[in-house]
């Protein structure tokens, strides 16, 4: 279980998470949703400890969370150039005792002795999810997991994800597309202006599109109409 | 180029002391004329190997109205100050021949395929050392003629030095790029553990390449012994103040296509025997400056 109390994050005189507080229940798969500039990579970037937050306690099953607690597939995946896909991975110890990089490269089938500048953004994050699965990590955080995979790989990382979630792991996704949040998720969390201001049910998540697009919709479809 | 100045904060003073150092001894060579030639060589060598290795021509020569007068005008502004002196000796044509063959380098915008070489250099060099696996295979070409080059003269006075020398510019330039935050925190360790495994490995990489060919060069040059014993310290320092200056301004997925005028400087000031303990101090310095830094994403 994650505990975030009083969670506050800052940049400038901006306030991008106010004063945040959220349990994060483990063997479930947590959706964050929000607009763009709500802070959601923020509030992913102080799980992971990438940021020290202004204000506000993380703990992870009553301890504070550390930085070896958290595998963090970021939205921009980032390599170190002139190195092959293998030897990124070859960089990161395997943790996860299960992990059968064989069994996982049939499906991803990424050219592993390629330089990753080579990749595609798909199979750069096919390779970042590689490298995540290879750790054995409580908590899992994918920003963004879905950005420039193929159909065929989305499906996969869905059933790489339930079976984190079965093996009781903490997973927070995010995505800008709602549509594989709601089929994967058990739980939604809408993020608006820097609070986590409801969270869904998966029987209620019928009323998320209404939430975060009713207005947006009422206006767009009038001006849009008179525009093109 | 300002913002890199800027970058520098105090540590400038000490930039701007080696570099007057530097300015002042290539102004007595020039007035060597024999020695003006050897000079005027060495900075167009320098603004050379600095144009192979610079992360920027992309950008530049993509987006920029008029890339070579560009890089033509930052070539002439990095060596005015050391080549300027120039004019007011015997050797006063050395100037315009630097000018000459500046004008040529940014003509050099190699772009090499980017073909995976060595696919299994992890077997040689363990995955962890990405600089080294990176940079050897990005500069294999260079990386290569320099140290066979080297080999090949080892047995002749000072010449296998200046090729070491221009190694260690390359092996500098392994440190340039910033690695992701989940490579940095592989391993946990602290922030001090971690900056001191990168200098040892360093050293030892160093030591494996350059000892051999300097224990060759004595052994036919015995009046050299104290050149090449400190040949190894001096290079290492320059190569120890890449990694801290690098970690110093660390942050993640960052490219630093910068780091050039700082190590340009402390690079020559290896070469200088009476500026050999600038790079170690200015490692020194930068060392508590990168642990510093590191502590934000290292620690707990």
């Amino acid at each position: 279980m994650i505990d975030v109390n009083g969670l506050s994050v800052k940049y400038g005189d901006k306030v991008v998470l106010n004063d945040v507080s959220i349990k994060l229940a483990a063997g479930i798969i947590h959706g964050i949703v929000g607009l763009n500039g709500a802070g959601k990579t923020t509030f992913f970037n102080a799980l992971a400890k990438t940021l020290k937050p202004d204000a506000g306690l993380i703990y992870l099953n009553n301890a504070p969370i550390s930085i070896r607690d958290s595998a963090y597939l970021e939205t921009v995946n980032y390599f170190f150039s002139g190195i092959t896909g293998n030897e990124y991975l070859k960089i990161f110890r395997q943790t996860n005792p299960d992990f059968n990089q064989h069994v996982i490269q049939e499906y991803f089938k990424l050219p592993l002795d390629e330089l990753i500048e080579n990749y595609s953004t798909g199979m750069k994050k096919k390779l970042a999810i590689l490298s995540v699965l290879k750790q054995d990590k409580p908590l899992f955080i994918l920003d963004e997991p879905f950005n420039g995979l193929d159909l065929e790989t989305n499906k996969i990382l869905e059933i790489i994800l339930t079976t984190l979630k079965q093996k009781d792991k903490i997973i927070l996704l995010s995505s800008h597309i709602l549509e594989p949040l709601l089929t994967i998720c058990d739980k939604i969390h809408l993020l608006e202006n820097g609070q986590f201001i409801k969270t869904y049910e998966r029987s209620d998540f019928a009323g998320i599109d209404e939430a975060l697009f009713g207005k947006l919709k009422q206006d767009a479809i009038k001006n849009i109409a008179s525009a093109i | 180029m300002i913002r890199e100045i800027n970058g520098l904060g105090l540590y400038l003073l000490f930039f701007i002391f080696a570099g007057g150092y530097l300015a002042y001894y290539f102004y007595r060579q020039f007035e060597l004329e024999k020695n003006a030639m050897y000079v005027i060589a060495f900075l167009a060598i320098a603004c050379l190997a600095l144009q192979f290795q610079r992360k920027d021509k992309a950008f530049i020569y993509k987006h920029i109205s008029n890339p070579y007068l560009q890089v033509f005008s930052e070539y002439v502004a990095l060596t005015f100050p050391f080549a300027i002196t120039c004019i007011f000796t015997k050797s006063w044509y050395g100037y315009p021949l630097l000018l000459l063959l500046l004008c040529v380098i940014p003509l050099l915008n190699v772009r090499l395929r980017q073909n995976t070489v060595f696919k299994n250099l992890s077997l040689l060099i363990p995955a962890g050392q990405i600089e080294w696996i990176s940079g050897i295979r990005k500069n294999f070409i260079t990386f290569s003629f320099l140290y066979l080059a080297a080999v090949v003269t080892c047995w002749i006075k000072i010449l296998p030095l200046f090729f070491l020398w221009m190694l260690t510019i390359i092996i500098t330039s392994f440190q340039q790029e910033a690695e992701p935050l989940q490579v940095l925190r592989e391993g946990f360790k602290s922030p001090q553990k971690f900056i001191s495994d990168k200098l040892k490995v360093n050293t030892f990489y160093m030591i494996v390449l350059y000892a051999p060919l300097l224990i060759v060069n004595t052994l036919f040059n015995h009046d050299s012994i104290v050149i090449n014993l400190l040949f190894i310290p001096a290079q290492l320092s320059v190569v120890f103040f890449a990694v801290c200056f690098k970690y110093s301004s660390y942050k993640p997925g960052k490219i630093t296509p910068g780091n050039n005028i700082p190590l340009a400087i402390v690079s020559m000031g290896s070469a200088l025997p009476y500026l050999l303990p600038v790079p170690a101090i200015l490692s020194f310095l930068y060392f508590n400056r990168a642990k510093h830094n590191l502590k934000k994403y290292l620690d707990d």
